[in-house]
Protein backbone atom coordinates (compact mmCIF):
# COMPACT_ATOMS: atom_id res chain seq x y z
CA UNK A 1 0.00 0.00 0.00
CA UNK A 2 2.91 2.32 0.73
CA UNK A 3 4.20 1.58 -2.74
CA UNK A 4 0.79 2.38 -4.21
CA UNK A 5 0.87 5.85 -2.67
CA UNK A 6 4.49 6.46 -3.68
CA UNK A 7 5.40 9.32 -6.05
CA UNK A 8 6.76 6.76 -8.51
CA UNK A 9 3.40 4.99 -8.67
CA UNK A 10 1.56 8.29 -9.04
CA UNK A 11 3.76 9.12 -12.02
CA UNK A 12 3.24 5.60 -13.45
CA UNK A 13 -0.56 5.84 -13.17
CA UNK A 14 -0.49 9.27 -14.80
CA UNK A 15 1.70 7.99 -17.64
CA UNK A 16 -0.61 5.02 -18.26
CA UNK A 17 -3.62 7.34 -18.28
CA UNK A 18 -1.88 9.51 -20.89
CA UNK A 19 -1.09 6.42 -22.94
CA UNK A 20 -4.76 5.38 -22.82
CA UNK A 21 -5.85 8.87 -23.82
CA UNK A 22 -3.57 8.86 -26.86
CA UNK A 23 -4.65 5.31 -27.75
CA UNK A 24 -8.26 6.48 -27.80
CA UNK A 25 -7.41 9.53 -29.88
CA UNK A 26 -5.38 7.43 -32.34
CA UNK A 27 -8.08 4.77 -32.57
CA UNK A 28 -10.76 7.38 -33.24
CA UNK A 29 -8.61 9.23 -35.77
CA UNK A 30 -7.64 6.01 -37.58
CA UNK A 31 -11.27 4.89 -37.81
CA UNK A 32 -12.29 8.32 -39.08
CA UNK A 33 -9.49 8.30 -41.67
CA UNK A 34 -10.59 4.86 -42.94
CA UNK A 35 -14.22 6.00 -43.07
CA UNK A 36 -13.26 9.12 -45.06
CA UNK A 37 -11.13 6.99 -47.40
CA UNK A 38 -14.06 4.62 -47.97
CA UNK A 39 -16.31 7.63 -48.65
CA UNK A 40 -14.00 8.63 -51.49
CA UNK A 41 -14.53 5.18 -53.04
CA UNK A 42 -18.34 5.34 -53.06
CA UNK A 43 -20.13 4.64 -56.31
CA UNK A 44 -23.73 3.80 -57.20
CA UNK A 45 -22.95 0.10 -57.15
CA UNK A 46 -21.18 -0.11 -53.78
CA UNK A 47 -22.86 2.69 -51.80
CA UNK A 48 -25.19 0.46 -49.77
CA UNK A 49 -22.42 -2.02 -48.92
CA UNK A 50 -19.91 0.70 -48.05
CA UNK A 51 -22.44 2.48 -45.86
CA UNK A 52 -22.73 -0.64 -43.69
CA UNK A 53 -18.95 -0.97 -43.56
CA UNK A 54 -18.43 2.66 -42.62
CA UNK A 55 -21.24 2.74 -40.05
CA UNK A 56 -20.01 -0.58 -38.60
CA UNK A 57 -16.41 0.59 -38.38
CA UNK A 58 -17.36 3.89 -36.82
CA UNK A 59 -19.63 2.13 -34.31
CA UNK A 60 -16.97 -0.44 -33.39
CA UNK A 61 -14.30 2.23 -32.97
CA UNK A 62 -16.65 4.33 -30.82
CA UNK A 63 -17.45 1.31 -28.65
CA UNK A 64 -13.76 0.50 -28.28
CA UNK A 65 -13.08 4.08 -27.18
CA UNK A 66 -15.97 3.94 -24.68
CA UNK A 67 -14.69 0.65 -23.25
CA UNK A 68 -11.11 1.90 -22.97
CA UNK A 69 -12.35 5.09 -21.34
CA UNK A 70 -14.54 3.26 -18.83
CA UNK A 71 -12.26 0.36 -17.96
CA UNK A 72 -8.76 1.82 -18.31
CA UNK A 73 -8.51 5.56 -18.76
CA UNK A 74 -10.93 6.80 -16.11
CA UNK A 75 -9.78 4.40 -13.35
CA UNK A 76 -6.12 5.23 -14.07
CA UNK A 77 -6.83 8.94 -14.11
CA UNK A 78 -8.86 8.66 -10.91
CA UNK A 79 -6.06 6.78 -9.13
CA UNK A 80 -3.43 9.25 -10.35
CA UNK A 81 -5.56 12.18 -9.19
CA UNK A 82 -6.32 10.55 -5.87
CA UNK A 83 -2.66 9.75 -5.14
CA UNK A 84 -1.56 13.22 -6.20
CA UNK A 85 -4.28 14.75 -4.02
CA UNK A 86 -3.09 12.93 -0.91
CA UNK A 87 0.61 13.54 -1.45
CA UNK A 88 2.00 16.26 0.77
CA UNK A 89 -1.04 16.07 3.08
CA UNK A 90 -0.70 15.85 6.82
CA UNK A 91 -0.18 12.24 7.94
CA UNK A 92 -1.64 10.78 11.07
CA UNK A 93 -0.94 7.43 12.69
CA UNK A 94 -3.34 5.26 14.64
CA UNK A 95 -3.01 1.85 16.29
CA UNK A 96 -5.70 -0.77 16.68
CA UNK A 97 -7.53 -3.59 14.92
CA UNK A 98 -8.79 -2.79 11.46
CA UNK A 99 -12.15 -4.07 10.23
CA UNK A 100 -13.28 -3.55 6.69
CA UNK A 101 -16.96 -2.55 6.56
CA UNK A 102 -19.32 -3.98 3.95
CA UNK A 103 -20.25 -2.01 0.84
CA UNK A 104 -18.49 0.84 -0.81
CA UNK A 105 -19.12 3.85 -2.98
CA UNK A 106 -17.56 5.76 -5.80
CA UNK A 107 -16.52 9.36 -5.36
CA UNK A 108 -17.95 10.99 -8.50
CA UNK A 109 -15.19 11.19 -11.09
CA UNK A 110 -12.72 9.55 -8.73
CA UNK A 111 -11.91 6.27 -7.01
CA UNK A 112 -14.09 3.61 -5.38
CA UNK A 113 -13.86 3.85 -1.63
CA UNK A 114 -14.41 1.26 1.10
CA UNK A 115 -14.97 2.17 4.75
CA UNK A 116 -12.95 0.56 7.54
CA UNK A 117 -13.30 0.77 11.30
CA UNK A 118 -10.22 0.97 13.47
CA UNK A 119 -10.86 -0.19 17.03
CA UNK A 120 -8.11 0.97 19.33
CA UNK A 121 -7.81 2.27 22.83
CA UNK A 122 -10.11 5.22 22.42
CA UNK A 123 -13.24 5.77 20.34
CA UNK A 124 -13.42 3.60 17.17
CA UNK A 125 -12.34 5.50 14.08
CA UNK A 126 -13.93 5.24 10.65
CA UNK A 127 -11.35 5.53 7.89
CA UNK A 128 -11.46 5.32 4.10
CA UNK A 129 -9.65 2.70 2.04
CA UNK A 130 -8.93 2.91 -1.66
CA UNK A 131 -10.85 -0.13 -3.00
CA UNK A 132 -7.85 -0.89 -5.20
CA UNK A 133 -5.79 -1.52 -2.02
CA UNK A 134 -8.28 -3.64 -0.07
CA UNK A 135 -6.46 -6.87 -0.97
CA UNK A 136 -3.35 -5.55 0.70
CA UNK A 137 -4.99 -5.08 4.11
CA UNK A 138 -3.89 -7.42 6.91
CA UNK A 139 -6.19 -10.10 8.40
CA UNK A 140 -9.13 -8.84 10.47
CA UNK A 141 -7.73 -9.63 13.93
CA UNK A 142 -4.21 -8.32 13.39
CA UNK A 143 -3.03 -5.42 15.49
CA UNK A 144 -1.97 -2.72 13.08
CA UNK A 145 -0.49 0.73 12.88
CA UNK A 146 -2.31 2.75 10.26
CA UNK A 147 -1.00 5.81 8.46
CA UNK A 148 -3.72 8.03 7.07
CA UNK A 149 -3.91 11.26 5.13
CA UNK A 150 -7.22 13.11 5.37
CA UNK A 151 -8.91 9.90 6.62
CA UNK A 152 -7.53 7.84 3.69
CA UNK A 153 -5.36 4.92 4.73
CA UNK A 154 -2.05 5.18 2.89
CA UNK A 155 -0.05 2.55 4.81
CA UNK A 156 -0.76 -0.33 7.17
CA UNK A 157 1.84 -2.06 9.33
CA UNK A 158 1.09 -5.20 11.26
CA UNK A 159 2.68 -4.61 14.60
CA UNK A 160 6.00 -6.47 14.57
CA UNK A 161 5.58 -7.41 10.91
CA UNK A 162 5.57 -4.59 8.39
CA UNK A 163 3.10 -5.10 5.53
CA UNK A 164 3.26 -2.89 2.53
CA UNK B 1 -18.10 -1.17 -8.92
CA UNK B 2 -17.87 -4.53 -10.64
CA UNK B 3 -16.79 -4.76 -14.27
CA UNK B 4 -20.14 -6.19 -15.27
CA UNK B 5 -22.03 -3.28 -13.67
CA UNK B 6 -19.70 -0.79 -15.34
CA UNK B 7 -20.34 -2.51 -18.68
CA UNK B 8 -24.10 -2.45 -18.03
CA UNK B 9 -23.91 1.28 -17.34
CA UNK B 10 -22.14 1.77 -20.66
CA UNK B 11 -24.84 0.07 -22.74
CA UNK B 12 -27.06 3.19 -23.21
CA UNK B 13 -24.04 5.19 -24.41
CA UNK B 14 -23.03 2.36 -26.76
CA UNK B 15 -26.54 2.09 -28.21
CA UNK B 16 -26.75 5.86 -28.60
CA UNK B 17 -23.38 5.89 -30.37
CA UNK B 18 -24.46 3.08 -32.73
CA UNK B 19 -27.63 5.00 -33.68
CA UNK B 20 -25.78 8.28 -34.03
CA UNK B 21 -23.15 6.63 -36.19
CA UNK B 22 -25.72 5.05 -38.47
CA UNK B 23 -27.72 8.28 -38.89
CA UNK B 24 -24.63 10.45 -39.37
CA UNK B 25 -23.04 8.19 -42.01
CA UNK B 26 -26.42 7.60 -43.64
CA UNK B 27 -26.80 11.36 -44.00
CA UNK B 28 -23.25 11.77 -45.34
CA UNK B 29 -23.79 8.94 -47.84
CA UNK B 30 -27.05 10.54 -48.95
CA UNK B 31 -25.09 13.72 -49.65
CA UNK B 32 -22.26 12.03 -51.52
CA UNK B 33 -24.43 9.65 -53.51
CA UNK B 34 -26.63 12.38 -54.88
CA UNK B 35 -25.99 15.38 -57.06
CA UNK B 36 -27.75 18.24 -58.81
CA UNK B 37 -30.40 17.38 -61.43
CA UNK B 38 -28.05 18.78 -64.09
CA UNK B 39 -25.55 16.03 -63.30
CA UNK B 40 -27.77 13.00 -62.97
CA UNK B 41 -30.34 11.05 -64.91
CA UNK B 42 -33.36 9.67 -63.13
CA UNK B 43 -35.75 6.96 -64.23
CA UNK B 44 -38.92 6.26 -62.27
CA UNK B 45 -40.64 2.96 -62.91
CA UNK B 46 -44.31 2.26 -62.18
CA UNK B 47 -43.42 -1.33 -61.27
CA UNK B 48 -41.16 -3.17 -58.87
CA UNK B 49 -37.38 -3.00 -59.34
CA UNK B 50 -35.93 -5.87 -57.31
CA UNK B 51 -32.40 -4.48 -57.54
CA UNK B 52 -32.51 -0.79 -58.37
CA UNK B 53 -28.75 -0.48 -57.81
CA UNK B 54 -28.00 -3.11 -60.45
CA UNK B 55 -30.23 -1.29 -62.95
CA UNK B 56 -28.61 2.07 -62.17
CA UNK B 57 -25.10 0.61 -62.47
CA UNK B 58 -26.02 -1.04 -65.80
CA UNK B 59 -27.40 2.25 -67.14
CA UNK B 60 -24.36 4.17 -65.86
CA UNK B 61 -22.13 1.92 -67.98
CA UNK B 62 -23.78 3.38 -71.06
CA UNK B 63 -24.68 6.96 -70.24
CA UNK B 64 -22.01 8.37 -67.88
CA UNK B 65 -19.93 11.12 -69.38
CA UNK B 66 -20.19 14.79 -70.10
CA UNK B 67 -22.23 16.37 -67.35
CA UNK B 68 -23.79 13.09 -66.26
CA UNK B 69 -22.14 11.72 -63.13
CA UNK B 70 -24.77 9.25 -61.95
CA UNK B 71 -28.02 7.47 -62.78
CA UNK B 72 -30.82 6.91 -60.29
CA UNK B 73 -33.47 4.25 -60.81
CA UNK B 74 -36.46 4.18 -58.50
CA UNK B 75 -39.88 2.53 -58.38
CA UNK B 76 -42.81 4.94 -58.04
CA UNK B 77 -43.23 3.80 -54.41
CA UNK B 78 -39.88 5.49 -53.65
CA UNK B 79 -41.66 8.83 -54.02
CA UNK B 80 -44.59 7.99 -51.76
CA UNK B 81 -43.87 10.88 -49.37
CA UNK B 82 -43.29 13.53 -52.01
CA UNK B 83 -43.97 13.62 -55.71
CA UNK B 84 -41.46 16.46 -56.25
CA UNK B 85 -38.65 14.15 -57.44
CA UNK B 86 -41.09 11.97 -59.33
CA UNK B 87 -42.50 14.87 -61.34
CA UNK B 88 -38.99 15.99 -62.35
CA UNK B 89 -37.78 12.59 -63.56
CA UNK B 90 -35.98 12.35 -66.93
CA UNK B 91 -37.52 9.08 -68.05
CA UNK B 92 -40.59 7.15 -66.92
CA UNK B 93 -41.84 3.65 -67.37
CA UNK B 94 -45.56 3.71 -66.64
CA UNK B 95 -48.39 1.18 -66.70
CA UNK B 96 -50.96 1.89 -69.39
CA UNK B 97 -53.80 2.49 -66.92
CA UNK B 98 -51.79 5.21 -65.17
CA UNK B 99 -50.74 7.13 -68.28
CA UNK B 100 -53.61 9.61 -68.18
CA UNK B 101 -53.13 10.22 -64.45
CA UNK B 102 -49.51 11.39 -64.91
CA UNK B 103 -49.95 12.83 -68.39
CA UNK B 104 -48.86 16.38 -67.51
CA UNK B 105 -45.41 15.09 -66.46
CA UNK B 106 -44.65 13.69 -69.92
CA UNK B 107 -42.98 15.38 -72.87
CA UNK B 108 -43.63 14.35 -76.48
CA UNK B 109 -41.18 11.81 -77.83
CA UNK B 110 -38.17 13.56 -79.41
CA UNK B 111 -38.24 13.75 -83.17
CA UNK B 112 -36.48 10.85 -84.80
CA UNK B 113 -36.52 8.79 -81.60
CA UNK B 114 -38.96 6.29 -83.02
CA UNK B 115 -37.24 6.11 -86.40
CA UNK B 116 -34.90 3.40 -85.16
CA UNK B 117 -37.76 1.54 -83.47
CA UNK B 118 -40.57 1.47 -86.03
CA UNK B 119 -42.05 -1.79 -84.83
CA UNK B 120 -42.86 -0.57 -81.35
CA UNK B 121 -46.35 0.60 -80.49
CA UNK B 122 -46.76 4.21 -79.42
CA UNK B 123 -49.02 5.95 -76.96
CA UNK B 124 -50.31 9.02 -78.75
CA UNK B 125 -52.72 11.17 -76.73
CA UNK B 126 -54.41 13.62 -79.11
CA UNK B 127 -52.19 12.30 -81.87
CA UNK B 128 -48.92 13.39 -80.23
CA UNK B 129 -46.44 10.49 -79.89
CA UNK B 130 -45.60 10.57 -76.18
CA UNK B 131 -44.87 7.03 -75.02
CA UNK B 132 -43.27 4.00 -76.57
CA UNK B 133 -44.18 0.45 -75.61
CA UNK B 134 -41.48 -1.13 -73.46
CA UNK B 135 -43.39 -4.17 -72.21
CA UNK B 136 -46.18 -6.03 -73.96
CA UNK B 137 -48.40 -7.72 -71.40
CA UNK B 138 -50.01 -10.02 -73.96
CA UNK B 139 -46.79 -11.62 -75.17
CA UNK B 140 -44.80 -11.01 -71.99
CA UNK B 141 -42.05 -9.56 -74.15
CA UNK B 142 -40.25 -6.33 -73.47
CA UNK B 143 -37.04 -4.58 -72.53
CA UNK B 144 -35.21 -4.58 -69.18
CA UNK B 145 -37.16 -7.59 -67.95
CA UNK B 146 -34.06 -8.70 -66.03
CA UNK B 147 -34.25 -5.57 -63.91
CA UNK B 148 -37.94 -4.67 -63.78
CA UNK B 149 -40.79 -6.88 -62.57
CA UNK B 150 -43.59 -5.71 -64.85
CA UNK B 151 -46.05 -8.35 -63.68
CA UNK B 152 -47.51 -7.53 -60.30
CA UNK B 153 -49.52 -10.38 -58.76
CA UNK B 154 -51.78 -7.81 -57.09
CA UNK B 155 -52.61 -6.03 -60.37
CA UNK B 156 -53.84 -7.17 -63.78
CA UNK B 157 -51.07 -7.46 -66.36
CA UNK B 158 -50.99 -4.45 -68.65
CA UNK B 159 -48.66 -2.84 -71.17
CA UNK B 160 -45.97 -0.48 -69.93
CA UNK B 161 -44.71 2.56 -71.84
CA UNK B 162 -41.45 4.46 -71.75
CA UNK B 163 -41.88 8.24 -71.62
CA UNK B 164 -39.76 11.36 -71.28
CA UNK B 165 -40.17 13.91 -68.49
CA UNK B 166 -41.54 17.35 -69.36
CA UNK B 167 -39.39 18.83 -66.56
CA UNK B 168 -36.24 16.90 -67.52
CA UNK B 169 -33.10 19.00 -67.94
CA UNK B 170 -31.68 16.33 -70.20
CA UNK B 171 -34.10 16.52 -73.11
CA UNK B 172 -33.52 19.02 -75.88
CA UNK B 173 -36.53 21.29 -76.20
CA UNK B 174 -37.42 21.28 -72.51
CA UNK B 175 -37.04 24.59 -70.62
CA UNK B 176 -33.53 24.88 -69.12
CA UNK B 177 -32.32 21.79 -70.93
CA UNK B 178 -28.56 21.20 -70.65
CA UNK B 179 -28.16 18.18 -72.93
CA UNK B 180 -30.03 15.34 -74.60
CA UNK B 181 -28.83 12.53 -72.32
CA UNK B 182 -32.36 11.35 -71.52
CA UNK B 183 -32.59 10.02 -75.07
CA UNK B 184 -29.42 7.99 -74.57
CA UNK B 185 -30.87 6.67 -71.31
CA UNK B 186 -34.14 5.69 -73.00
CA UNK B 187 -32.32 3.98 -75.87
CA UNK B 188 -30.22 2.01 -73.37
CA UNK B 189 -33.33 0.99 -71.42
CA UNK B 190 -35.02 -0.23 -74.59
CA UNK B 191 -32.00 -2.39 -75.41
CA UNK B 192 -31.59 -4.00 -71.99
CA UNK B 193 -32.43 -7.70 -71.82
Amino acid sequence: MQQWYSPANAARQKKRAELCKWSMILLGAAALAVCIFLCTRVSTGNAARLLWWVAGLSTAAGWAVLLIAAFLYRPLKAQAGHIAGLRGGETEQYTGRLMLLPGGFQIPGSIVVRKAKLVGEGEPLTLNVNARCVRELPPRDALVRVTAVRTFITAVEVMGDERT
Amino acid sequence: MSGLKRLWNLIPAMLLWAMLSLFLWGWIFTLITDTEPENKLTVFVDAAIPDATALAVRLEQEVLGGQIRMVKAHPFTYAMLSSEGLSRSDVYIVRESHLEEYREWFAPLPEGFTAALPALRLWQPEGVPTGILIWDAETGEGAAKTYITYSDPALPDEDCYLLFGAASLHLTGNPGSVDNAAVRLAETLLQLP
